[in-house]
């Protein structure tokens, strides 16, 4: 399974699913990482974490153990 | 009846400009910021210019799941106290996910009206909304509006009285989007077993709860254990068909449909180059660059505050308006009618001359000063030096009042030169001195409002400036969207070192005033880290504690470019370094929060908005100077003429400070302080009076003269005022907030102790370089420091079974 | 008699700083009745101000 956390700097992928559960999970969720959405991975902050990704047409920054949830293609 | 009043909720994704709108709606002016999470809960106020219409401000959500807690604040309003209307502020920038909690307002079933703010800023990008297009698309009325401008808040209210109205007479009202075929077929199927008996437009709310499990609703509703075993089939059914999980199912066919609505209805033109926020970000975050960027940031943020341009215009509150006046023009004139007195009766004084050599010889504190403004013959310099270290040189036999009082006696006036303002006091004195000097009231009545309200009021009052200056820079960084950056950058740091990112935001809140800062600790949604921020959070230095920064500052070390930035950066290695500690020990342990976090456009805030925060901070800071700390002057002061005169006890307005009541107070606590370097009477009271309210330390200053101290006892001093517990105000928050005496006395306890751990080691060590070793000190200082390197290096706790 | 004569400016000030004190003090706990906390920064500014003396404010005491 490849996840967004193998995902490298400028790349846009897409979404497959997110896994996990509970408040976490629906939080991406909710926040707009869902199935078949695009993501630009725009760059990691200055210490290598957390990662700023555009989706949807905002910022969003999460960690790369919560990239580890959403499986990409 | 309640039915005359209209309620209409303001809701909308976290930093969409609820609260710009609120303010502009209500005419009040509460705490706007640029990053999400500012209102924690919800607020309401009436409508200015509009009787009936009651406007609720509730936080900023992302979704009306159940799980953070401003979530459930939203929630549960809407859900349970259903406003009469919702005006849904949609955040024309950034429509997609906005829209999102758009399609589960709806379908609340409560008349909702989406009102798209920013909308100048999409026309600006070139970007097109269809405003008719989207309104039938949702099934509501679509209005622009601007909160910031206050453009098209009045039709949007309006659009929201006439929904309620359209609702009223067609009751059922439904939403436009529709599930994929096999969700609206469980829907159906639920709604029929469970909740058919609920008012016809809240029923679909409640069966996509039930499909998507909802604990929250599955409790409110109490179905019986068969009902839910029933719809339970047609949900797994659903899920089987559709090969994802039920709550899955519903986010990503909302996204779906908001992704076809915004298709249709929104024209992008091509963004391929870099906007603005874009720009920025690039510079601020920066990899190399970033921190280094928020260091410099801070660093000028105290650095201009305190030591210039505030520092400019204090000298002017301190010595001119709280002080003896000042000249408009003529004040050149005045200093060297000065200088040549001081040169005539002063500096050919050569038995001054020598007392003032030997007592430098002999390293007496203050003696350097006196000598050098002695050789430069700068008569300004000298007197202040004599000020603050005349009291020194006689208490180690260098006494040279006999020689220097006279002279200050008969030094030419001020106000014979130029044009001469005269200061407040001069101004009392006005009042309260006859033609010969005498006081016309009672001794003790003159003594009370000079020496004690006069002079520790206007100690503090005289630090405005300063505030004013800090003020403007925090309501800049507020509003523009740089703090959540912050949290974004320092999220890394943190993490390690035990707190979230979002621990950062109470702390930036806290550098105004720490009650709200510890209050914010509420967006953390795990219980330790929360904990561990309402801790830490006071460890930065409050604007309160700005004058104390200022006076150590200004007094102790020349106004020295470093000592302000320097105190706000031990502020934050004290919360780095609790955080490390604490988060080794078993109470704190465990993982980190997740960092789940929108990053805001930056946008430019408006200069009548930085200056409504500035005027609201500073206007209660003048507030509290005009109450707490003028009743406290008066109780200082009082306690500083009461004690043993000699004959027992009883008043007496020349009593030495070591037999008042203030006097035995203060020593009974001084020791406590001796290996912090600052063992006087007045530091142990000040100290004291700063857990009342920090500015009083600098009252206490005030009404008691200013003690002389080295600069490393000074700095020590400072350090420990910064770092121990805070004011009263904010140890009741932390009580609030901790919701357990336990943990309150624990939170102050490790302030108290961490801040005396820090001074001691200050001082000590610095007393080992500045040649005045004391060995004890030294190995107490070492042992502390170890033993804080100890907990950082620790492993940290693992719970056995893991 | 000539005690209150020899004294008026005394015993006038006196006065007037009592009533100045005797408002304050008023003030202070019209507040603290009200549920105004002594926050350093004035609570219209402040982000929680619903926690201080919003209805919830009541519920917690």
């Amino acid at each position: 399974m490849k996840t967004m956390r193998d995902a490298k700097i400028k790349d846009t992928v897409r979404v497959v699913r997110v896994h996990g559960e509970g408040a976490l999970r629906r939080r991406i969720m909710d926040m707009g990482l869902t199935k078949g959405v695009e993501v630009y991975i725009r760059k990691v902050a200055p210490l290598g974490d957390p990662v700023e990704v555009t989706v949807r047409g905002y910022e969003l920054s999460l960690r790369k153990a919560d990239c580890e949830l959403i499986e990409i293609e | 009846m309640s039915n005359k009043e209209l309620r209409i909720a303001l809701a909308g994704n976290p930093n969409s400009g609820k609260t710009t709108l609120f303010n502009a709606l209500t005419g009040s002016n509460q705490f706007v910021g640029n990053w999400p999470g500012v209102t924690v809960e919800k607020k309401e106020g009436k409508m200015k210019g509009r009787d009936g219409i009651i406007v609720v401000d509730l936080p900023g959500v992302y979704s009306l799941s159940p799980y953070t807690l401003e979530e459930v604040v939203a929630r549960n309003y809407l859900v349970d106290e259903r406003p009469d209307a919702i005006l849904n502020i949609v955040d024309g920038t950034n429509l997609e996910r906005n829209l999102y909690l758009t399609t589960q307002l709806i379908d609340l079933g409560i008349p909702t009206v989406v009102a798209i703010n920013m909308a100048d800023v999409v026309r600006k990008k070139g970007d097109h909304i269809d405003f008719d297009g989207l309104s039938k698309a949702l099934g509501c009325k679509v209005v622009e509006i601007s909160a910031l401008k206050e453009e098209g808040i009045d039709d949007a209210v309006e659009a929201c009285i006439e929904a309620t109205l359209k609702a009223a007479e067609s009751k059922k009202h439904l939403p436009m989007h529709s599930f994929s075929g096999a969700v609206e077929h469980a829907l159906a199927h639920i709604e029929e077993v469970t909740v058919h008996n609920l008012p016809a437009e809240q029923q679909r709310w409640y069966a996509i709860k039930l499909f998507e499990r909802d604990t929250k609703v599955l409790d409110a509703l109490k179905l019986s254990d068969e009902t839910i075993a029933h719809i339970e089939e047609d949900i797994k059914a659903c899920e089987a068909e559709l090969d994802d999980d039920a709550e899955s199912i519903i986010i990503n066919d909302r996204y779906e449909y908001i992704t076809r609505v915004v298709r249709k209805c929104v024209k992008k033109k091509n963004a391929s180059k870099l906007s603005t926020s874009d720009k920025i970000d690039r510079i601020v975050t920066n990899r190399f660059l970033a921190l280094p960027i928020f260091a410099v940031i801070m660093f000028l943020v105290y650095y201009i505050s305190v030591s210039t341009v505030g520092a400019w215009v204090t000298d002017w509150t301190n010595d001119g308006l709280f002080g003896d006046g000042w000249h408009i023009a003529g004040s050149d004139e005045y200093d060297a009618a000065l200088d040549s007195y001081g040169n005539e009766m002063l500096f050919e004084n050569t038995e001054l001359k020598d007392i003032i050599l030997s007592a430098n010889e002999n390293g007496v504190l203050g003696a350097e000063e006196l000598n050098i403004a002695f050789a430069d013959k700068d008569y300004g310099a000298f007197t202040e030096a004599y000020g603050s270290y005349g009291e020194k040189l006689a208490a180690e036999g260098f006494s040279v009042a006999e020689i220097v009082d006279p002279v200050l006696e008969g030094e030419p006036s001020p106000a014979d030169y130029g044009t001469w303002v005269p200061g407040v006091p001069a101004l009392f004195d006005k009042l309260l001195l006859d033609e010969n000097g005498e006081p016309v009231v009672a001794e003790w009545l003159y003594s009370l409002i000079q020496d004690g309200i006069v002079a520790g009021v206007g100690a503090v009052l005289g630090f405005i400036p300063q505030l004013l200056v800090l003020f403007i820079f925090l309501a800049f960084l507020e509003a523009c969207g740089y703090m959540s950056r912050i949290a974004f950058m320092m999220d890394r740091i943190f993490r390690n070192f035990g707190l979230s990112g979002k621990s950062f935001i109470p702390i930036l809140i806290g550098t105004g005033c720490g009650v709200p800062g510890i209050m914010a600790s509420r967006t953390i949604e795990n219980q330790n880290d929360r904990r561990m921020t309402v801790i830490t959070t006071t460890f930065i230095p409050c604007s309160a504690k700005l004058p104390i920064i200022a006076l150590i500052s200004s007094a102790l070390f020349g106004g020295a470019w470093w000592v302000a930035p320097s105190a706000y950066f031990m502020g934050i290695a004290a919360i780095l370094i609790s955080g490390i500690m604490l988060k080794k020990t078993k109470a704190f342990s465990g993982e980190p929060t997740p960092f789940v976090m929108e990053l805001p456009a930056y946008h430019m805030p408006t200069l009548g908005a930085i200056m409504r925060s500035m005027w609201e901070r500073a206007s209660s800071f003048i507030k509290k100077a005009g109450t707490v700390i003028l009743l406290s002057t008066i109780v200082i002061w009082l306690g500083s003429k009461l004690g043993n005169t000699g004959d027992g006890f009883g008043f007496a307005l020349d009593m030495e400070l070591e037999n008042s009541i203030l006097g035995y107070i203060g020593g009974a606590v001084s020791w406590l302080f001796a290996p912090l370097g600052f063992d006087s009477i007045k530091a142990a009271i000040a100290t004291l009076m700063g857990l009342l309210a920090k500015e009083e330390v600098v009252g206490v200053f005030g009404v008691l003269d200013f003690e002389g101290m080295s600069a490393l006892e000074g700095y020590s001093f400072l350090a420990f005022n910064l770092l121990c517990a805070p004011c009263f105000a904010a140890m009741g928050a932390i009580r609030r907030e901790m919701n357990s005496a336990k943990w309150t006395a624990f939170a102050i306890t490790y302030q108290c102790v961490f801040a005396y751990a820090v001074s001691l080691m200050i001082y000590q060590v610095g007393m080992a370089f500045s040649g005045g070793l004391n060995i004890v000190g030294l190995v107490c200082a070492i042992l502390v420091a170890a033993l804080i390197v100890f907990m950082l290096v620790k492993r940290p706790y693992k719970a056995k079974n893991n | 008699m000539d005690w209150i004569i020899e004294n008026g400016a005394t015993i006038a000030v006196s006065a007037v700083l009592l009533v100045i004190v005797g408002l304050i003090v008023f003030k202070m706990v019209r507040d603290k009745r009200r549920g105004k906390g002594g926050c350093g920064c004035g609570c219209g500014g402040c982000a929680m101000a619903d926690i201080c003396h919003g209805k919830n404010a009541k519920n917690e005491k």
